[in-house]
């Protein structure tokens, strides 16, 4: 067992675009410092999710505690903290980010510096972390290391990259001798009351909540009392321990050390993530600074296709909630859909993410309404109610105006393509703020937008019309006053509540024409014919119509060939079952989320 | 036997049906996603034959006599008269054909002479299912059909004169480009001919198909539903007008000539098929389909060896035997009688399936007559929708 020597410990993360090899090159530092031996190794070891792994991307923070002997005769502590890499999850980015000294900057080799490279880059040197440059894949035949170490020599990179094939193993020592010498030691005061970081936490079934934490200050052991300064609770811990990667229990965790502890929490609500731990006998003056609690930004309904399934939603969601702190649900009852959920999430991909689980893991067919902001209502008696439902957004004359939430988004662009960016931010409602010209040819435009308008496919249109180059980063920045109506959609002449949105006064119509024109196209002929309207205060701006179905029989049976002719009907059948009856309509899942999918005008 | 049980079934209770599969042809029509082979010469169409047979001396079989016997392709008008005709002797070498039986050979126009009908009529053939398609010719060659509508028209004079008085033709409707006129043509042409039955058919495109292949490419475009829908109702409304009474969703015939092996397939009647790819069934006491592999050639290795060439095989649970004989049963224009399914099944139709058909009679997708539910001609043209709420029965487990 080592001493604790804060000399010794080597904190750092890799940064990289998705598919520049990040966890291939994670998993080789794990074989050559013999933390995992090559015959355990399952691909991508860090990524635990079957869902990261297939996704390629990371949702949950890792650390990995590995020992390294390096060439000056010494062994060092090197803890690897794996990132979650999203514009959804940015804040906990920036929390392990808190919890590092250094970080490799990976690019392919092939590839190059990419925006979603740049903008980790220059999050990393905001939280003023050593940067050890890595070119990776220079094994591929396409590879063209040059042009990325000129690349990186032109965003402000002095030190020349390491070129590294983390998938042949190219390499990797000089990564680990790199980490060794270049990330500095942490600089914790032992001395002081223990002042430890949450950058994530997660459920386990057996021990409660493991709160994964970088010690700043003082240490942790068990049997210590534990409080957080921003969320209030006290716990006594029951254990301290270290990812190698299974955990393993140490008596102590002291200042530089990364690990977690056990203290049986029940939920992960209690541990917010960036919240700071300290001593409850001896507790620390200050808080870690950047504390910013993790807040639901996009709500939207879920709801079981059969409403039998309801108990099994609550219970898994329930289960879902325990591992994760952002998400929030209540129960919600909507005339077309029956009894389901309002669920707040970080963003869209967090929303698929929770999605996909429920649906995979829990085997639930559900339909998901389309995602939406919370407003703030203000009627003409003076009162305010946050409204989270596009449903219950009221327009009638008791309304006296509606707010909605705006962030300040900032844009990284190559800059020959700021025309371009600023033009999709005016056409999202943006209000332009900044524009900075910024070394290397790029640069920083900055405009307030309202968050309604970029939670949809905002982040898509930036990188198809700047050739990917663009990055997004975005805070919230209050409510603002906006002229929003909602526009309702009549099927069959019923208006179905789940369907209703809430848009800006200028974009109503043709927003309503091009709903109704997709709701043709996605909901199927039924028996009968099915009029589609969509109406702004009681008044019908659209109105198309689902043909009644003409055809739809099984003619051919060659040769006897019955259990094809089965088969085909019972397809069918499964198909039917993914469609929520509304009424007596049959409306498929794309319906609901028909208003993200609008063809462009 | 109640007026409204599909009644007529030849007045055989007993025996079976035989599919025998030719997979011949000169060319491999667009639609087409069956087991065949272009090109074969005549010595492997003969040793084809000789495995048909070799695998037919092997089945085990159920009761005779044989009702009916089916050469269906592929081309089976491109087998020899002969080998045909030793089919039908090996056939009846082991169990009899019944009185009447009925031996239908699908024939392609211009793929045989005068002589050549005769031969197969001499053979034992008793019916011709001559695939016409399209009366026009551009059609015809889209899709891969080597005949024009004059030819087809000579054949069926020359069926005549070789003594068929039992011949059927098949035509497809919803074909890429394929305008409500020209359909319109092609059944005055059919029904000018005056044929005993008439088979109409809906283009339905399959997967892997060089049809599927141009719709995906955007080469071909398909006629919308509404069109489709068209089509069918000016062939159900037409055809009757000439004296073709529709007994089953896409067959038609003068009364009496309704194909009987088809029915064999709605009615759960036992068959019994051999060559590559066909399909069988014991019979609803067995509740077994089993079926050969579809690999021509592979099919003949097995067969030719000795061996057994089923590739796979299901047996039917009650529940599924009771969903079957209602959904096959409504394909028949009488329907399902509901004193023969209580019988079957010991259960009357709407407990073993309940709630599902007053919905659909009010949706006038369904008529209920006294002992019978049968398909409006409404449900006729949806018949999905009502098959697919009769595919499993809730009955008690009769094993």
């Amino acid at each position: 067992m080592m001493t604790h020597d804060q000399s010794r410990i080597r904190n750092f993360c890799i940064i990289a675009h998705v598919d520049h090899g990040k966890s291939t090159l994670a998993d080789r530092l794990l074989e050559a410092t013999g933390t995992v031996a090559p015959r355990d190794m399952a691909p991508q070891l860090l990524d635990q999710m079957e869902l990261e792994r297939e996704r390629g991307i990371t949702i949950k923070a890792q650390a990995v505690r590995m020992a390294y002997t390096a060439s000056d005769g010494e062994t060092y502590q090197l803890n690897l903290i794996d990132t979650p890499g999203h514009v959804d999850f940015a804040y906990e980015v920036s929390r392990s980010l808190k919890a590092c000294e250094g970080a490799l900057l990976v690019v392919d080799a092939s590839q190059g510096v990419e925006a979603q490279t740049l903008a980790n880059l220059y999050l990393a040197l905001e939280h003023d972390l050593a940067i050890v440059p890595v070119i990776n894949k220079i094994d591929l035949p396409s590879a063209d290391p040059e042009a990325a170490v000129r690349q990186l020599e032109e965003v402000g990179l002095d030190r020349p990259p390491l070129l590294v094939s983390a998938k042949a193993g190219v390499g990797i020592a000089d990564v680990l001798e790199a980490v060794v010498r270049e990330v500095p030691a942490p600089t914790g005061d032992a001395a002081a009351p223990l002042r430890a970081l949450v950058f994530d936490a997660r459920y386990d079934t057996y021990q409660g909540v493991l709160v994964y934490i970088r010690v700043m200050d003082g240490g942790v052991e068990a049997g210590d009392a534990v409080s957080f300064m921003a969320g209030g609770g006290q716990f006594q811990v029951d254990q301290v321990g270290v990812f190698r990667p299974a955990r393993e229990p140490v008596a102590r965790l002291g200042p530089g050390a990364v690990g977690y502890f056990a203290a049986s929490i029940r939920s992960v609500h209690e541990t917010r993530v960036g919240d700071t731990v300290t001593g409850t006998e001896r507790p620390a003056a200050l808080a870690l600074p950047g504390y910013r609690p993790a807040q639901p930004m996009v709500f939207s309904g879920l709801y079981p296709v059969a409403a039998e399934d309801y108990g099994r939603l609550r219970e898994a969601l329930e289960k879902l909630l325990l591992n994760d702190a952002a998400l929030t649900f209540e129960p919600e009852t909507s005339a077309a859909l029956g009894f389901g959920f309002r669920a707040g999430f970080l963003g869209l991909l967090h929303l698929d993410v929770i999605q996909e689980r429920l649906e995979r893991e829990y085997g639930l067919a559900l339909i998901t309404t389309a995602p939406n902001v919370v407003w703030q209502v203000h009627y003409t008696d003076g009162r305010m109610e946050r409204v989270d439902n596009p449903a219950r957004v009221p327009m009638g004359s008791e309304l006296a105006y509606l707010e909605e939430p705006m962030v300040d988004a900032e844009m990284l662009t190559p800059q020959g393509s700021i025309g371009a960016v600023m033009e999709l931010a005016q056409e999202r409602r943006g209000v332009y703020r900044d524009l900075e010209y910024l070394e290397g040819g790029r640069a920083r435009v900055s405009y307030r937008l309202p968050l309604g308008e970029i939670m949809y496919d905002f982040f898509d249109a930036l990188k198809s019309r700047t050739r990917g180059y663009a990055s997004l980063d975005y805070q919230v920045a209050g409510y603002q006053r906006s002229d929003l109506v909602r526009l309702d959609v009549l099927l069959n002449g019923e208006t179905v509540d789940a369907l209703s949105v809430v848009v800006h006064r200028d974009f109503a119509y043709t927003r309503g024409r091009a709903l109704a024109q997709k709701l043709r196209e996605v909901i199927p002929r039924q028996m009968f014919e099915v009029p589609i309207q969509a109406a702004i205060g009681g008044r019908v701006v659209a109105r198309e119509t689902v043909r009644a179905m003409r055809k739809d029989v099984l003619a051919k049976c060659y040769g006897g060939d019955i259990t094809r002719k089965r088969k085909l009907l019972e397809k069918q059948k499964e198909g039917k079952r993914r469609m929520k009856t509304v009424g007596i309509i049959e409306v498929p899942q794309e319906a609901f989320m028909a208003i993200l999918r609008l063809d462009p005008e | 036997m109640s007026a409204a049980t599909a009644a007529d079934d030849g007045g055989q209770p007993g025996g079976f049906a035989v599919y025998v599969h030719v997979p011949f042809c000169v060319r491999r029509c667009t639609y087409c996603d069956f087991p065949i082979v272009v090109g074969m010469d005549a010595a492997a169409r003969s040793r084809y034959i000789d495995a048909v047979v070799a695998e037919w001396t092997r089945e085990a079989l159920p009761p005779g006599p044989i009702t009916s016997v089916y050469f269906g392709g592929g081309t089976p008008s491109l087998a020899e008269p002969r080998d045909i005709g030793r089919v039908l002797e090996a056939l009846a070498a082991r169990v009899p054909l019944g009185p009447g039986a009925e031996v239908t050979l699908e024939a392609n126009p211009g793929t045989v002479t005068a002589s050549q009908l005769a031969d197969f009529r001499q053979a034992g053939v008793n019916r011709v299912s001559l695939g016409v398609q399209a009366a026009q010719v551009h059609h015809l060659r889209r899709l891969h059909r080597e005949h024009d509508v004059a030819e087809a028209h000579r054949a069926l004079r020359q069926l005549r004169r070789a003594h068929f008085d039992n011949v059927s033709v098949d035509a497809i409707y919803g074909l890429p480009d394929q305008t409500l006129a020209e359909w319109h043509e092609t059944i005055r042409c059919l029904t000018n001919w005056e044929p005993e039955h008439v088979s109409l058919y809906a283009l339905q495109v399959e997967e892997g198909t060089p049809l599927a292949r141009s719709v995906g490419r955007g080469t071909s475009t398909l006629p919308d539903e509404d069109l489709v829908g068209d089509m069918a109702d000016l062939a159900e409304t037409s055809l009757p007008a000439m004296g073709y009474r529709r007994y089953e969703l896409s067959n038609f015939s003068r009364p009496g000539w309704e194909s009987r092996h088809n029915r064999a397939y709605w009615r759960h009647h036992p068959y019994i098929g051999v060559g590559a790819g066909a399909h069988s069934f014991s019979g609803p006491a067995g509740a077994r389909r089993w079926w050969n592999g579809r690999h021509v050639r592979a099919y003949m290795t097995e067969a030719l060896a000795g061996r057994d060439p089923t590739a796979g095989e299901e047996r039917l649970s009650m529940a599924q035997l009771a969903g079957e004989a209602v959904w096959l049963g409504l394909r028949e224009a009488p329907g399902v009688s509901l004193s023969a399914f209580r019988e079957r099944f010991g259960i009357p139709l709407d407990q073993a399936f309940p709630g599902v058909v007053g919905p659909l009679e009010a949706a006038h997708l369904l008529r209920c007559t006294p002992d019978a539910i049968q398909l409006t001609r409404r449900g006729m043209a949806v018949g999905n929708q009502v098959f697919t709420r009769f595919l499993t029965a809730v009955v008690p487990s009769a094993e």
